[in-house]
């Protein structure tokens, strides 16, 4: 799934180079959505953005999760045995961190199985707009408007981004892209991820987790001088 | 693909896969609570699944 971000000058014109850039990640990952927003910052102060591609790649955090929603704090209180108060600041302390970053952030949110987010956005790929529906899914999701697993908004965020909404529907009635968010997950273990976000610069360069904007702005520029 | 070099950039954070949690490493001008800070030990854990 590629998308390229917002840019301000052209390495491309002048080099011929390219970077692409392979992010694989989870819909209820916190830091899956804070690393996004850090590495697109990233790439769109970098003097070579417009050479960039970003592909988005699946992996699914617990592919046993329900597909019925269920409200985040309740899922982690059950999954770790913690108490409510201790839920709760865990919470707190990722959510400020998001805010800080000018992301809007709720524990108030829910969590649910993401395969068919996954094969929506390999839909949203054949549009150029993967990059794109990943972070309106996110910030949908995380600032707690709306259940973005069910199929009737996860359809209304892909149809406003111009994505037909009957081919967002054909694919969520169907099995189309299991296979390919099957191959990306294999390909994530077959490299050695062990957790998410896990982002492949080059396709040699590798940063298991997020990082600061500066991390990701050394791992671009580390990856397009070796290349 | 194939990967020869982990780049050694400070990790913030991240969700494990064998275990669904996700770690919160980083500290700084984000986290709500000095007091709370350093008062914690060890990483944090939230939820991604």
């Amino acid at each position: 799934m590629t998308t390229s971000p917002p840019t301000q000058t052209s390495a491309r014109a002048s080099t011929g180079k390219r970077l692409q850039i392979d992010v694989w990640g989870d819909l209820a990952c916190p830091w899956c959505y804070i690393g996004k927003n850090r590495l697109d910052l990233a790439i769109a102060s970098s003097p070579h953005a417009e050479a960039i591609t970003v592909k988005v790649r699946s992996f699914e955090l617990d592919p046993g999760m329900s597909p019925e929603a269920k409200p985040n704090l309740e899922l982690l209180g059950a999954k770790y045995g913690v108490s409510p108060a201790e839920a709760l600041r865990m919470e707190n302390k990722v959510g400020a961190i998001a805010r800080h970053d000018g992301l809007p952030f709720t524990r108030d949110r829910v969590l649910a199985n993401s395969f068919d987010v996954h094969r929506v956005l390999h839909l949203a790929d054949t549009y150029g707009l993967a990059g794109q529906l990943l972070g309106d899914l996110q910030r949908t999701l995380f600032s707690g408007r709306a259940n973005v697993y069910d199929h009737a908004v996860l359809a209304d965020v892909a149809s406003r981004l111009g994505i037909l909404r009957s081919r967002v529907e054909e694919v969520l009635s169907s099995d189309e892209y299991a296979d390919a968010v099957r191959a990306d997950e294999k390909e994530a273990g077959d490299l050695g991820a062990t957790g998410v976000p896990f982002t492949v610069f080059d396709g040699r360069f590798a940063i298991p987790g997020s990082t600061s904007i500066e991390g990701f702005t050394n791992a671009i520029n580390r990856a397009w001088s070796n290349q | 693909m194939n990967i020869t070099e982990i780049i050694p950039a400070e990790i913030s954070g991240y969700c494990d896969a064998g275990t669904g949690e996700c770690i919160t490493t980083e500290t700084g001008a984000g986290h709500p609570s000095a007091t709370e800070n350093a008062a914690q030990t060890g990483d944090e854990i939230s939820t991604g699944s």
